[in-house]
């Protein structure tokens, strides 16, 4: 009994070190992809499109596409675009446009402004438009940004200026203003 | 034992086991040419709290500290415990390589790190958001009794070795320190079932604010099945439990307050001499401020009150109350911890059928001071140098040095040695303990028990190489003295409990996770234990060292985790346990296999097989008036559904 298990357990053991000998062989073709930060980020901006009620006019028909525009961090581009592929939000189709500095908003929807490029510019030139400007600078809040991230605890939260989001006339769900990180409850009400 | 080689020997049953993982592991291999895909894809499809709740930098404030700690630290996600579909602490306590785990029968279990493993395991200290739960009856853990609400979890932190210095005595062979979120992190409602064929369990929470901070509530019930016998007769050992408690957290990192607590109430079947029945409360309170200049501090204080009533050994009633402080100031190139505390417990036994405790009621209490400094001798190596004194009311101070040393031989590559010096100190089972109930005494406490002294040393290596792949090695030498034996009185017959057995343990233990693409990822365990204790001259013990407990040689485990496609996902864990020498208990390998869908950002879906080709085993003796149990192959069906 004692003989049969040892070598059942040394069988065991040898298969097991083969196998992770050619888990080694297969690591070097682990693919490179973007941090997870950015891609939990670009998940976020994604699903913040669902939470946000825009005044009328905004679109041109009920199933004009939902436009996302990125500025200053290609990668979030490229992690937004997997994220929102071949989805739709509210019968709307989703598109992802890489920004340049100076390249007119005007169908943006979704506004994100990266680390990559000047925050208060691009601040500036979104206005007060009904566009979801979603941040991830300090004190972004106090300059127009209607949501801002924020890593707490090695985790992505975002903080919602409600006022920011009242002056582009946008209605952001409760639901969303549950999860806020800055947001008490009295505020919430 | 017919039944059991009715269905194919366990030589047979093994390595079919084996060969059906090593399949499914090349199916999984075979997988990823194809796949590569992204994996914000999925993570488009999580809530947003759970978006909000992965962690990104690929360590943690905290965890980054434990990186560069000097020591063989494994740590549980969150995750892994989810995907292991585990209903109970010591079931998601597999999970990490570096402990033993062997299930006793429903709820019993023996836990150990570096051997010395029994349902009495005494060489561990176990920790619940700060809350030491080993009770003084016997310094082990009664598994059935200490429970946390899975879903809240964060991580577990196992250390395997001596914690003794940061941890305090009982840490001799390992800390194992249970971390639950925040509660600003489970904002939401989650109600979780699993519905098995060996087992039911729901659980149910709710989270929300509180003023200025968050609080959540929770409840839980798990019922096990009887276990069967190698007969398949079934053992009256089924077990219920219950449990609810809360968690309120205000402020942050830089000035924060805790209030935490739990109640619960656990009972088995009813037993020829009734039920054993057990339940309790605790509640804890933590303070924490970080200082201008960066120095922090941290006041604990918690309470715990423990009721067991087991007909057959004893009942038990015991009060714990602990207060710690701990300060933390960063110099030039240092970093200093101080702190200190102190613990009474009261315990009144009443006698059982077979055992009691003389005196029945007793306090006991324990106090301690400690230091530790991190010095930076250059860019590269980092020394730790600890002491801590600790009182306790039956041996007086023991000394308890660590010296640590860390030379980061690369960013990403780090290898390390300690010394340290650990003591289990007495608890009443040593001193107190008396069977049967009634005189004349086979066994007696023995009144010149002192502390079991562990010096232990270890080397090891870590790395990091990417975020795709980590490992980590550590080798370790014990060498006990003054460890517990039984020794026959000079008159009037029966034992005495004595110090006087002594020996070594030497092992390694490995470990390395590796994420092929984002959609495969493996993790291998293993464990290499050899043990050799002999009695000291003058020492008569009749069981010889068999009493130290029942240890494999070997152990190793495998994971891998298999993204099928967005929201599906497939979950293998394979282990296998070397034959325990005695009682002898066979080596076995298991294979547990699960899959998990998705189905919304609010609901998850899995179907789960543990032990997916039956091979039935025990895993360890049981106490007395017991049979060995057998576990087989178990199927689950669990729900997860958020709000």
């Amino acid at each position: 009994m004692a003989l049969v298990s040892r070598a059942a357990f040394r069988s065991g053991l040898s298969l097991l070190l083969g196998l992770l000998l050619s888990l080694g062989a297969a690591a070097s073709r682990a693919d490179a992809e973007a941090p997870l930060e950015k891609r939990v980020k670009a998940a976020f901006l994604y699903k913040f499109a669902s939470y946000v009620g825009w005044p009328e006019g905004v679109f041109a028909a009920p199933d004009s596409p939902l436009v996302f525009g990125v500025l200053g961090d290609r990668s979030i581009a490229e992690e937004l675009d997997r994220a929102a592929g071949g989805r739709s939000i509210e019968a709307r189709p989703l598109r992802v446009k890489v920004l340049s500095d100076g390249d007119d908003f005007a169908d943006v929807n979704v506004l994100f402004v990266g680390t990559g490029t000047a925050l208060v510019e691009a601040l500036r030139a979104a206005d007060a438009r009904p566009m979801l400007v979603v941040t991830e600078a300090e004190s972004a809040l106090t300059k127009g940004s209607v949501i801002n991230f924020i890593v707490v605890d090695g985790r992505v939260r975002f903080e919602i200026s409600t006022t920011g989001a009242e002056q582009r006339g946008l209605k952001l769900s409760s639901r969303l203003l549950a999860v806020a990180y800055n947001l008490r409850p009295e505020e919430v009400r | 034992m017919d039944v059991r080689f009715g269905q194919g020997s366990p030589w047979q049953r093994t390595v079919g086991a084996w060969r059906g993982l090593a399949f499914a592991a090349g199916l999984l291999l075979g997988g990823t040419a194809a796949a590569g895909g992204p994996q914000t894809e999925n993570l488009a499809d999580l809530s947003l709290e759970q978006l909000g709740d992965i962690e990104v930098t690929s360590v943690s404030r905290r965890s980054e500290r434990l990186l560069d700690a000097a020591a063989s630290i494994y740590v549980i996600t969150a995750d892994d415990i989810r995907r292991s579909g585990a209903a109970t602490l010591p079931e998601a306590l597999r999970l990490a390589p570096n402990l033993q785990i062997a299930r006793v029968n429903a709820a019993s279990y023996a836990i150990s790190a570096r051997g010395f493993n029994n349902s009495l395991g005494n060489k561990l200290l176990v920790l619940i958001d700060g809350r030491t739960v080993y009770t003084p009856l016997f310094s082990g853990v009664f598994w059935d009794s200490q429970e946390v609400m899975l879903q809240d979890v964060e991580r577990i932190e196992v250390i395997s070795g001596p914690g003794a210095t940061l941890w305090g005595a009982n840490a001799v062979n390992g800390v194992i320190n249970v971390i639950t979120r925040p509660a600003s992190a489970t904002r939401d409602g989650l109600l979780a079932a699993t519905v098995a064929t060996d087992q039911r369990a729901a659980a149910l929470r709710q989270g929300g604010s509180l003023g200025s901070g968050s609080y959540r509530v929770y409840a839980r019930r798990v019922r096990i099945d009887n276990t069967w016998d190698a007969r398949h007769v079934a053992q009256t050992d089924a077990w219920d439990s219950r449990q609810a408690g809360f968690r309120a957290d205000w402020g942050d990192a830089e000035r924060g307050f805790t209030l935490q607590g739990d109640s619960y109430r656990g009972e088995s079947e009813r037993r020829a001499f009734g039920p054993t029945e057990v339940s309790g409360s605790n509640l804890t309170a933590r303070w924490n401020r970080r200082l201008d200049g960066g120095a922090s501090w941290r006041v604990q204080a918690w309470f715990d009150r423990t009721e067991r009533d087991d007909p057959v050994l004893f009942h038990d009633r015991m009060d714990v109350a602990d207060l710690e402080f701990q300060h933390s100031v960063p110099l030039p190139a240092h970093t200093l911890v101080w702190g200190g505390g102190y613990r009474e417990a009261r315990d009144r036994v009443e006698k059982g059928l077979l055992a009691t405790f003389i005196p029945s009621r007793r306090t006991l209490r324990w106090s301690n001071l400690f230091v530790q400094d991190d010095v930076r001798l250059s860019d590269s190596v980092q020394a730790t140098v600890g002491l801590k004194l600790d009182r306790n009311s039956y041996t007086g101070v023991e000394v308890l040095p660590t010296l640590r040393v860390a030379w980061k031989a690369a960013p990403d590559h780090m290898i390390w040695a300690a010394a340290s010096r650990a003591v289990r100190a007495p608890s009443r089972i040593d001193k107190e303990f008396f069977f049967p109930a009634a005189p004349p005494f086979l066994i007696r406490g023995g009144p010149d028990f002192v502390s079991e002294v562990a010096n232990v040393f270890e080397l090891g290596f870590r790395g990091e190489a990417s975020d795709a792949f980590s490992w980590s090695v550590t080798a370790f030498h014990h060498r006990f003295d003054n460890l517990r034996s039984g020794q026959p009185a000079t008159s009037g017959g029966g034992f005495f409990v004595v110090n006087l057995t002594e020996g070594t343990t030497t092992g390694v233990e490995a470990w390395a996770t590796l994420r092929l693409s984002e959609r495969l990822r493996v993790a291998a365990g293993l464990v290499e234990l050899h043990k050799s204790l002999r009695q000291k001259p003058g020492g008569r013990d009749p069981e010889g060292t068999t009493d130290l407990g029942n240890d494999p040689r070997h152990q190793a485990q495998l994971r891998a985790t298999l993204l099928l496609a967005p929201r599906h996902e497939l979950d293998f864990s394979a282990r296998a346990v070397s034959r325990l020498p005695s009682p002898a208990i066979p080596g076995y390998a298991v294979l547990d296999a699960g899959y998990r869908w998705q189905a919304s950002s609010r609901l998850d879906v899995a179907v789960r097989v543990r032990n997916l080709f039956d091979a039935r085993h025990p895993e360890f003796e049981p106490g007395t008036l017991s049979q060995l149990s057998e576990f087989g192959r178990e199927g689950s069906l669990d729900l997860e559904w958020r709000w």
